[in-house]
């Protein structure tokens, strides 16, 4: 669709991990049995009065500092009152006029270059419960998740694809669980996104009208469902017609978007001051100690590794975006004993090949996939000082996981110790083209593929413990010298 | 505030007026806000927006879980409820 330009803004509401709700002392925890988690305070009974958990405003700064916003120094609650079921107050409890940050922005890395992208307000708010509507005459409603505290995460509207969509989306992510502030998972809705689409001419410099996209619960849905209101909005005004100001839900079974309402039916939340709770106030010194708390984050962490570990950029991006890989990552190179950019890499190569395999396999966390980072720092070490070929390093790296033991241990009991003593290997090189003198004859003729055959005898004739690479040289150097027979 | 003003309130708060009532109510509206824009009328530049009447900030509790009320206390005012929970009007999700 040439010609036109998206103009995208994502709103993220973000599940914090604290150990309690926003304005109560029940759980937080995801799962629990219907109707536990809950209190007075969270139930809306009357008289009774919210107070403010103190970890939701030391998270909203947190986040408000690690995506270069300002802090605001005070800020106050307001009611957004609407009816639904799973609202047990009438009420929501959030912030409206002065949110607790704002003014910040995220770095994303596009195919085009790095491309900030603007975050107009992080505010903090609660959730309401959770509806079931499995029965065919009445709503279920559990009340667990009510009270439970969110930020919510707006964007400005600087996103142009689909594509810069996600990027954003996944660079905040993983910002949230550096953070260690939120679970970050879309399935079971601890991080959710709506989307705010327009299209409009390019060159044009004013905004079209635009649709608010919801219900995108994984990445892959915001990806496909933004892709899908930008080919419809443009399709529409093709075809002369004008796109409407609508909410839209986004049908994942049938890959589209559907009106869920207009303009007209949009809620009217008479926002009011929540007079319940005094205003919050964040001193320098209070904002200081939050700072100076913060984590190294994800892409800062890439660029180091790349520029400390020589690593490629794919790489690097990989072993940052988990966490806990890029802890094991250092944890395994501090133990290699050396600075060498190739034992760094090997590393990362047995890292992305072989743990993220098993932790895909197995569903677990890299700490649980059976290799500590000792192990493996021994491993890699072993192949970096030919004590072990490479293949026998793939052979023995289950029994590494099975035994828990070190790459030195298990080859010194299996006697894996690879040859690199070059008279032994001369005696073996010697041996192979004494027993074989017609594929010497058909290799001087200049059949000279069956080099790979010479080396593979002299292999098996070591056991499999010669090194292949001096076992190659040597064979190279015995073909040149001799005769023709 | 007209007829129309009193439809929309009543709608937002869930409550059915009947038509008759309209007018009735748009007057009373209508004189309430009479009485409450006399604040406009006051020189109020300069003066900060008050939200609250309490002299106090950052009134917060540690993040600790304390006590939970059990399904069968939370449930026990429901007018209706299905096992542990309560049961609502169908709203289309």
């Amino acid at each position: 669709m040439t010609g036109y330009e998206a103009i995208i803004g994502l709103e993220i509401h973000a599940q914090l991990k604290t150990a309690s709700k926003a304005f109560c002392a029940c759980p937080t925890t995801f799962g629990a049995s219907p109707n536990v988690n809950v209190c007075p305070i969270c139930l809306g009974h009357p008289g009774t009065l919210p107070v403010l958990n103190r970890n939701l405003v030391a998270y909203a700064v947190t986040l408000g500092l690690a995506t270069n916003c300002q802090i605001r120094r005070q800020s106050t609650f307001s009611r957004k009152n609407y009816f639904y079921a799973d609202l047990p107050k009438g009420y929501q409890i959030t912030q409206y006029e002065d949110p607790i940050c704002y003014g910040g922005s995220v770095e994303i890395e596009t195919d085009d270059g790095v491309k900030r992208i603007g975050i107009t307000r992080i505010h903090m708010e609660e959730d309401s419960g959770k509806s079931i509507h499995d029965l065919d005459i009445d709503t279920l409603v559990d009340l667990n998740r009510a009270g439970v505290p969110l930020l919510e995460i707006v964007s400005e509207p600087d996103i142009r694809t689909a594509r810069e969509a996600y990027l954003y989306l996944q660079q905040l992510r993983q910002t949230l669980l550096y953070l260690d502030i939120c679970d970050g998972n879309m399935e079971e809705g601890s991080l959710r996104c709506d989307a705010n689409v327009s299209v409009r001419k390019v060159g044009e410099t004013r905004f079209g009208t635009k649709t608010e996209v919801k219900n995108l619960n994984s990445f892959r849905n915001v990806e496909k469902a933004i892709e899908y209101e930008i080919v419809r909005q443009i399709e529409v005004i093709e075809s002369g017609g004008k796109v409407q100001q609508q909410t839209m839900q986004w049908d994942a079974a049938k890959q589209q978007t559907k009106v869920m309402r207009s303009k007209e039916q949009a809620h009217d939340y008479r926002y009011f001051p929540e007079p319940d709770l005094g205003p919050v106030v964040v001193d320098d010194l209070w904002k200081e100690q939050l700072r100076a708390a913060l984590p190294e984050l994800g892409l800062a962490r890439k660029r180091r590794f790349m520029a400390a570990y020589g690593l490629p950029s794919y790489d690097a991006a990989i072993l940052v975006d988990d966490v806990a890989v890029a802890d094991y990552y250092e944890e395994a190179c501090a133990n290699l004993g050396t600075a060498d950019a190739e034992a760094y890499k090997a590393v990362s190569n047995w890292i992305m090949t072989e743990l993220l395999r098993i932790m895909g396999q197995q569903k677990c966390g890299i700490r649980e996939a059976g290799c500590t980072p000792a192990q493996l720092a021994s491993l890699v070490m072993a192949v970096k000082n030919d004590v072990i070929s490479n293949k026998t390093a793939k052979d023995i790296f289950p029994a590494m996981l099975e035994t828990g033991k070190t790459a030195d241990v298990i080859i010194e009991e299996q006697g894996l110790r690879q040859v690199s003593d070059t008279a032994a290997i001369k005696l073996l090189v010697d041996k192979v083209l004494a027993d074989n003198p017609d594929n010497l004859a058909k290799y001087k003729s200049g059949k000279t593929n069956l080099f790979g055959f010479f080396v593979g005898q002299v292999l098996k004739a070591s056991g499999g413990s010669a090194n292949p690479g001096i076992v190659s040289s040597m064979m190279k150097e015995a073909l040149d010298a001799s005769d023709p027979q | 505030m007209n007829t129309a003003d009193i439809q929309r309130i009543a709608e937002l708060a869930r409550l059915s007026i009947p038509e008759a009532d309209l007018e009735a109510f748009a007057a009373q509206f209508e004189r309430i806000l009479d009485y409450v824009g006399t604040i406009n009328a006051l020189p109020m530049d300069g003066v900060e927006p008050q939200t609250s009447i309490n002299a106090i900030e950052n009134v917060t509790r540690e993040d600790v879980v304390g006590e939970t009320a059990s399904t069968e206390e939370a449930l026990r005012n429901a007018p209706k409820k299905n096992e542990a929970f309560f049961k609502v009007p169908k709203v289309l999700g």
